[in-house]
């Protein structure tokens, strides 16, 4: 763990971290504010069926109950959650505004119909037992066949199912195919998966009648995303609303969408005058918590007959849930894929249809990757295939394939801007790690000792930092897609940056610290870091999509360059000399030439500040700086996975053994942060490809609602994950870094795939995730899976 | 639940009494890894909460003048683990009762509420049954032996009558040359429901097995005491012949259901690799490798 690195640096590296390890932190759990009520959610056990009456009489006479919120009354105050997609897009979308608590109809098993606030959650749980429900149940659509076939139920009647549908093309598909030696097709499907952060969600919210103003702290990774979305279901102005993150533990994307349950506790402290708590259980952070992937694909490859890819079509249908989750919608899924099906492959053609479909189960939302996993899964899966039918090492196959340095910036199938890499080098620097000849011939002696090894790899991109460009593209107009941030340096010279991107774990204090440190030239101590709070940081969409170092990062390097420009202006106003002959270097400002003068920060910050100062025209008093960034481009960063896996012979389970990764995020600011979400975004990538899976039968029950049923990786379930970093600079990126958030998700399933049917020489019709033993099974049996 | 007493009696007639007074409304708590998690999803809601954990009798280890162990129904698998003796002489029931529950819960629970628990996944019950292991059980009409196998009645039922407590479990002398396992399949390394779960004792004379008996877990509403495969095993030097037959016996006994967790056809097979499996570990043991 952590090569290269002393122990100082390691030390240095989490110094945020040491405290939340040691209980320090203070998560919306450990708030408690006087007065302080406690919700408790009455919730359909129904996938689809008509609310008939709801009787909360019996609840309101429960010990300690202080209210009952439930039926039509709160619906006419509480504007639905509606997610919008630009209507001149590409595309065809219709919107399902989403109820906060239903009144008229569930569409999924856990929508809210009642909440009850009480004096303890104990009180609260047990009145929302004696809530009485009348339903009258209908049929479900549990999965996209059930919810595409003639005569299936509507979830939103009328007008079928489909939601959104896009398509992207490039090139004569028609042509490439008919022409071409090689075609090979499959298809995939990926489970219903959902990140399961240590923390699940939680809100604490209180109204301050004097300042008129709704404090509202969530475990949130959108905070101004979240006060806005609030601001229009409650009909209250957003600037009335402070939304605050506290240390939030581990999100993933789950806690980037508005919940229900967020606007239910804003509209309740607000009626109520009392603050009001709801933390979320595990089982409802199963079953009503946004849920993830759920994509079912049918692709084809068409190569020639030296491996040489040709081309790529492939149709995706994505089982969003019921309703479009605000700000992303349900195009999120199908979008992203079309734009990590092409991976760092140069095709003549590309025809991809994405279709989300409404189902009676939970909403769909962000999970690490969105998108991007099923993008190597797919591709790389069909590589692999292509290889094996021509006999040509996988490995070799991607080496004639893969995208050159001298070929970027590339425009890829799909229309995304690949800024920069060497996807050869990286591939390579795997392979010499691994000592990839040597995993053969391990391969080779196993397999006469009657075991089965398997070698996988996956070469993929990532898209990070997406900027107002990618989401203008996809229509998504409720993200506003740039990051802000602002430093204040206090009149003795202490510096203060806040910055728009919040920390749910992964360490942006000491990135943010450390970025400014370099940048400034002074020590990352003299820096304090403002993040999660609406009043204190400046406007931005949140941490999601690999942006915090990009975008928040790339905000906080433009101010910090804003600021240098200011001081400058200021030394040379002192100096009375033209503001080119003095430059911001190592904390001060210097006078260039011989023997030249020198300010410090904090003494130029004591002339900013001072009465005394005749300040230049044009520069205001004091010492604060703010700076809105939108990336140039969104940076794609790159990597390489390769996995020995075994397989056992008899019973298809799958153990790895080994893992290495070669990855390129360009210039590193924190080593440890970027192995750490490597590593991490590997073990959830090997829960996706092995373990987990968010089962619904047929009547739209769900049946994974304890970690005994969605299983996740363990510590046994992890191998030592080696990593290799590469280092190009994006020249489109103000530091020239690129996101690795997602990356290890990413690559991981796809990797994992590839070992396994490398394992059993196997190309079966259908590759369906978890690969769990008794699938692999079935593949060495030749048997397909009847639930595919 | 507000209305819920919980005793902890000293003795045995004490907790008996209790028990049977309560008429089907006190529940038995031992390490109460399973009963509190059935009472928090409220899934029980007991009147009354024995806890058996203060009874000596039920919480002692005793190694038997004739070789064999009297181990209490509330002995929490850790105590077992740390015993000098016991998982010398039974490794693969150790291990078995080892793999009930993480670490920590195993400072709680037990191997006799494993079975009172009536799981047909249990995993210490496929090795105690193939251990031949007998449980005591004390009631208001007295103490009674039942045989392990003929503990569970079905999913979450047992044959013991109104009022009886599993006191403990009589595990016999081991002949010299005998060994066990225990093995089962899992989706991960640890921390799950087993799929399957084998366990197999053997005695070896001389390379031929003289003594056999095989438990199956998860492959029927109870766990079974597999009486074809052990025959197929005896009088074998456990050659392959012998090995596919007791593995075949296993398939033919199974009669699990199909669910998430693993289809009919799967289990089936697994079975049948589990027994192999495990009877190789068993006679390794029995020759003392």
């Amino acid at each position: 763990m952590n090569r290269g690195h002393n122990r100082a640096a390691v030390l240095e590296a989490h110094a945020e971290h040491l405290p939340l390890l040691r209980g320090l932190g203070r998560y919306v759990g450990d708030l408690t504010l006087p007065g302080m009520l406690h919700v408790a959610f009455v919730r359909s056990p129904h996938a689809h069926a008509k609310i008939r009456a709801i009787d909360v009489a019996a609840a309101r006479g429960c010990p300690g109950v202080v209210d009952v919120l439930g039926g039509a009354g709160l619906a006419e105050r509480l504007a639905p959650i509606r997610a919008r997609l630009d209507p001149d897009g590409d595309y065809d979308y219709r919107e399902t505004p989403w109820p906060a608590m239903a009144h008229e109809r569930v569409r999924y098993v856990g929508e809210i119909v009642a909440a009850v606030i009480a004096a303890d959650r104990y009180k609260a749980e047990d009145a929302a037992a004696a809530v009485a429900v009348d339903y009258e149940p209908l049929a479900a659509a549990s999965d996209v066949a059930a919810a595409l076939r003639d005569g299936a139920p509507e979830v939103h009647a009328p007008g079928g199912n489909v939601l959104f549908r896009v398509r992207k093309q490039s090139g004569d598909a028609g042509a490439c195919f008919a022409d071409a030696p090689l075609r090979l097709s499959a298809r995939f499907k990926h489970p219903r998966v959902a990140g399961m952060s240590m923390e699940g969600c939680g809100v604490l919210a209180r109204y301050d009648a004097v300042a008129d103003e709704l404090v509202f702290w969530s475990s949130t990774q959108i905070p101004h995303l979240l006060r806005d979305g609030l601001s229009r279901c409650l009909g209250m102005p957003a600037e009335r609303i402070r939304v605050i993150a506290p240390e939030v533990g581990g999100a993933f994307g789950i806690k980037m969408q508005l919940f229900p349950e967020e606007v239910i506790l804003a509209y309740a402290a607000r009626q109520l005058g009392r603050p009001v708590k709801w933390i979320q259980d595990r089982s409802e952070h199963l079953i009503a918590s946004f849920h993830a992937r759920d994509v079912t694909v049918e692709a084809e490859i068409a190569a020639d007959g030296e491996g040489r890819l040709l081309g790529l079509r492939a149709k995706a249908w994505c089982d969003v849930g019921a309703y479009s989750a605000f700000p992303l919608t349900c195009a999120l899924e199908p979008h992203t894929i079309a734009t990590a099906l092409p991976g760092p492959y140069r095709w003549d053609c590309f025809d991809y249809e994405g279709y989300a479909v409404a189902t009676n189960k939970y909403p769909g939302g962000a999970y690490r990757g969105v998108g991007f996993p099923i993008g190597p899964l797919v591709t790389e899966t069909l590589i692999d295939r292509v290889a094996r039918k021509l006999d040509c090492d996988p490995i070799e196959i991607r080496r004639r394939n893969l995208l050159r340095p001298d070929d970027m910036p590339f425009s890829s199938a799909s229309g995304a801007v690949y800024d920069s890499g060497d996807y050869p080098a990286l591939l390579q620097a795997a392979v010499d790690r691994a000592d990839y000849a040597t995993w053969r011939e391990e391969q080779k002696q196993a397999a006469q000792a009657g075991r089965r090894l398997g070698i996988g790899v996956a070469c993929f991109v990532e898209a990070s930092g997406m900027n107002r460009r990618v989401y203008r593209g996809r229509g998504m107009m409720e993200i506003p897609a740039f990051e802000s941030a602002l430093i204040r340096v206090s009149p003795g010279g202490d510096i203060f940056a806040a910055v728009s991107t919040p920390s749910q774990g992964q360490g942006q204090r000491t990135t943010f610290r450390r970025l400014l440190s370099e940048r400034l030239g002074v020590a990352p101590d003299a820096i304090a870091i403002g993040l999660g709070d609406t009043a204190v940081a400046p406007y931005g969409a949140g941490t999601f999509g690999s942006r915090s170092v990009v975008s928040g990062g790339g905000a906080l390097l433009a101010a910090a360059g804003k600021l240098c420009d200011r001081l400058c202006v200021l030394a040379a106003a002192r100096w009375a000399v033209p503001v080119a002959s003095v430059a911001f270097a190592d904390g001060g400002v210097q006078e260039i030439g011989q023997g030249g003068r020198r300010l410090s920060l904090a003494e130029l910050a004591g002339l900013a500040y001072s009465a005394r100062t005749d300040l230049p025209d044009g520069v205001e008093p004091g010492l604060e700086v703010r700076v809105a960034h939108d990336p140039k481009a969104a940076p794609f960063s790159a990597a390489a996975h390769l996995v020995l896996v075994e397989v056992d012979p008899r019973t298809g389970q799958v153990a790895i053994r080994r893992y290495v990764v070669a990855e390129d995020c360009g210039p590193i600011v924190n080593p440890a942060a970027v192995d750490g979400q490597v590593r991490g975004g590997i073990a959830q990538g090997i829960g996706c490809a092995l373990y987990e899976d968010i089962v619904y039968d047929a009547e739209g029950q769900h049946l994974s609602a304890t970690l005994q049923d969605y299983l996740v990786p363990g510590a046994g379930e992890v191998p030592e994950i080696d990593i290799v970093h590469q280092v190009t600079p994006s020249p489109f990126t103000e530091g020239g870094h690129k996101g690795v958030g997602e990356s290890g998700t990413i690559g991981a399933p796809a990797a994992i795939v590839s070992a396994v049917m490398d394992a059993l020489r196997a190309d079966p019709p259908r590759i369906i995730l978890p690969l769990s033993p008794q699938r692999v099974h079935d593949v060495m049996e030749g048997r397909a899976d009847e639930r595919a | 639940m507000s209305d819920m007493r919980y005793v902890v009696p000293r003795t045995l007639d004490e907790a008996v009494g209790a028990f049977a007074e309560a008429k089907g409304a006190a529940r038995i708590l031992a390490g109460g890894t399973d009963l509190l998690v059935q009472m928090r999803a409220g899934a029980v809601r007991p009147g009354l909460v024995i806890d058996i954990k203060k009874i000596a009798e039920l919480t002692g280890i005793e190694e038997t003048a004739d070789g064999g162990f009297r181990i209490g129904g509330a002995v929490a698998g850790a105590r077992l683990a740390e015993h000098p003796r016991f998982g010398k002489v039974w490794p693969g029931l150790l291990e078995a009762i080892n793999l009930i529950g993480s670490t920590q819960v195993q400072g709680r629970a037990s191997a006799g509420g494993n079975l009172c628990n009536g799981s047909p996944a249990a995993d210490s019950v496929p090795a105690m049954v193939a251990a031949g292991a007998v449980a005591t059980l004390q009631g208001p009409k007295g103490r009674r032996e039942m045989p392990v196998e003929d503990v569970p009645a079905g999913p979450g039922r047992t044959n013991l009558q109104p009022g009886e407590i599993l006191v403990g479990f009589i595990l016999p002398p081991r002949p010299l040359g005998s060994g066990d396992a225990y093995l089962r399949m899992i989706p991960r390394t640890e921390m799950d429901i087993a799929v399957v779960g084998c366990g197999v004792n053997l005695t070896l004379k001389d390379g031929v097995c003289t003594a056999a008996r095989v438990g199956l877990g998860a492959v029927a509403p109870t766990v079974l005491r597999v009486d074809a495969a052990a025959k197929a095993l005896i009088g074998s030097r456990l050659d392959a012949a012998a090995l596919d037959a007791a593995a075949a016996a296993c398939r033919a006994a199974c009669h699990p259901i199909d669910d998430k967790r693993g289809t009919i056809a799967y289990r089936t097979e697994v079975a049948g690799v589990l027994l192999k499996r495990a009877a190789g570990i068993a006679a390794d043991r029995a020759k003392g490798a």
